[in-house]
């Protein structure tokens, strides 16, 4: 779902996001190009439905915290406990908190060189989140405006280890 | 809006943006489900047509049969608005520990891991979802298809020999399809029946419905068949009669009879499981998955015959 500013012909970025009632979100948007503004708001029924399907709208960028639908969804959850991962900030619950795309919402976030994104994608999906988190944590500490294959191969040695060279 | 805009040509324009990719999304949930079930060697599913007919007591006992044995068992309680497999086994006040790595499940007897919906509940609380969807079947549907990939892909099973999953009675019928498409590689069902002409007409059903999808049928198991003589481990007063034994289902392996037994009950309720390994029904159960073993390694010969291209 993306919302388009006809008169610059330009995709509208997402601006602000705040849980404005139980299960309601609000969404602010706002062009890039003329600055013009508009907001959507979901209804309790509408944010259910799309978090049911486990999916969020403007694609899953943030890893899910384990049994995340599950745990949100029930009414009392005797089971919690301190789930890393989970406190993602005030859109961790929102189905919509990943429209906030890089270039509008989250500054602190890195481009990525195609060829480092390929060798992202090789990581299994379900990791694949976390290991971009703590990637892009290296390349700032490091001091990188970017992530490419070089901070990939340190990375790689960071995380999984010298290779075994026999 | 004015009619001439060419929204079209706009969106050709702008094409190349990534949007929520939502298949991908799916893909991804798929993905994360094979690569927990990648480690666990076989998976199981007990179900049968029919409610009532022991599937919780039947799993939690072949689960601890085949520990007996050696082998490394999970259980995964897919009955998710009626959990009994932590209570039978005793780990009712268990919890799950949550890590980065996944769900950590509790571990019961002879290191069982297990995986319910029990594990969120105040004992005797119900699953209750967070309105205004909780009343609305298809959101129950999506949201409970979205437990059970959860429970397979978020919870670390880690290496498994055999993994048990406890389907919920006939009615809810979505869940073998559920299990079938998150599953890889789902080596068989086992069917639970009673000799009784009603079960036998439910259970009858769910034979065909688990041909229809495909899974391949390990065998049938018959609860609740006689009573158990405790000195001598005979049957007692079996019930005879065209609902019952192997005769019932001719097409479908017939695995073996487990009789009416109050010890086994009693156990189940207090949550203390039957472990002496000379006690009849234990001795029983031991039997059973020996037939289910047998079972599986029949199919397996056979696949690799077919494989060889051997007729």
């Amino acid at each position: 779902m993306k919302f388009l500013c006809i008169a610059c012909e330009s995709y509208m970025g997402l601006q602000k996001l705040e849980e404005v009632a139980e299960r309601s979100w609000g969404v602010v948007f706002a062009c890039p190009r003329c600055g013009h503004k508009m907001a959507m708001v979901t209804n309790p029924g509408e944010t259910s439905l799309v978090q049911a399907l486990g999916v969020k709208i403007g694609g899953q960028d943030a890893g899910a915290a384990p049994m995340q639908l599950t745990r949100e969804m029930l009414k009392e959850d005797k089971g919690a406990s301190p789930v890393p991962g989970a406190e993602t900030g005030s859109t961790g619950g929102c189905p919509f908190g990943a429209l906030l795309g890089p270039e509008n919402a989250d500054a602190t976030k890195l481009p990525w060189t195609d060829e480092a994104r390929q060798r992202l994608e090789n990581i299994p999906a379900f990791v694949r989140p976390m290991a971009k988190r703590a990637i892009e944590q290296m390349a700032r500490d490091r001091g990188q405006s970017e992530v490419n294959e070089k901070l990939m191969d340190l990375a790689k040695g960071t995380f999984m280890g010298p290779e075994d060279g026999g | 809006m004015p009619e001439d805009i060419d929204l079209k040509g706009i969106l050709h324009k702008l094409r190349g943006r990534e949007d929520s990719q939502v298949t991908k999304q799916l893909v991804d949930q798929s993905l994360a489900v094979k690569l927990r079930m990648g480690p666990v060697k076989r998976k199981i599913v007990v179900l049968s047509g029919k409610g009532g007919v022991g599937k919780s007591m039947v799993t939690a006992n072949l689960a601890l049969a085949f520990a007996r044995k050696g082998a490394r068992v999970g259980i995964l309680d897919v009955d998710l608005n009626g959990p009994c497999i932590p209570h039978m086994l005793g780990m009712s006040d268990q919890r799950f520990a949550f890590t980065e790595e996944g769900v950590i499940p509790p571990r019961g007897p002879l290191d069982l891991k297990v995986a319910s919906m029990a594990f969120f509940l105040a004992e005797g609380a119900p699953v209750r979802w967070a309105p205004p969807m909780d009343l609305s079947p298809i959101w129950l549907g999506a949201l409970e298809m979205g437990t059970i990939r959860e429970l397979l892909a978020d919870v670390v099973w880690g290496e498994l020999d055999f993994l048990f999953a406890d389907l919920p009675p006939g009615a809810a019928a979505d869940k073998p399809p559920v299990l079938v498409s998150l599953v890889p590689e789902l080596d068989g069902a086992v069917v639970v029946t009673t000799p009784s002409s009603v079960a036998r007409a439910v259970v009858g059903r769910s034979i065909q419905y688990v041909r229809d999808l495909g899974i391949p049928l390990i065998g049938l198991i018959e609860n609740m068949s006689g009573s158990i003589c405790h000195r001598c481990g005979a049957n007692l007063n079996p019930l005879e009669g065209d609902a019952a034994g192997p005769s019932s289902f001719p097409e479908v392996p017939f695995l073996g009879r487990i009789p009416w037994d109050g010890e086994i009950s009693r156990a189940c309720d207090r949550g203390v499981p039957l472990m002496d390994p000379e006690h009849p029904m234990v001795r029983r159960f031991d039997s059973l998955a020996e037939g289910i073993q047998k079972q599986l390694d029949l199919k397996r010969e056979m696949a690799e015959k077919i494989l060889r291209g051997e007729p």
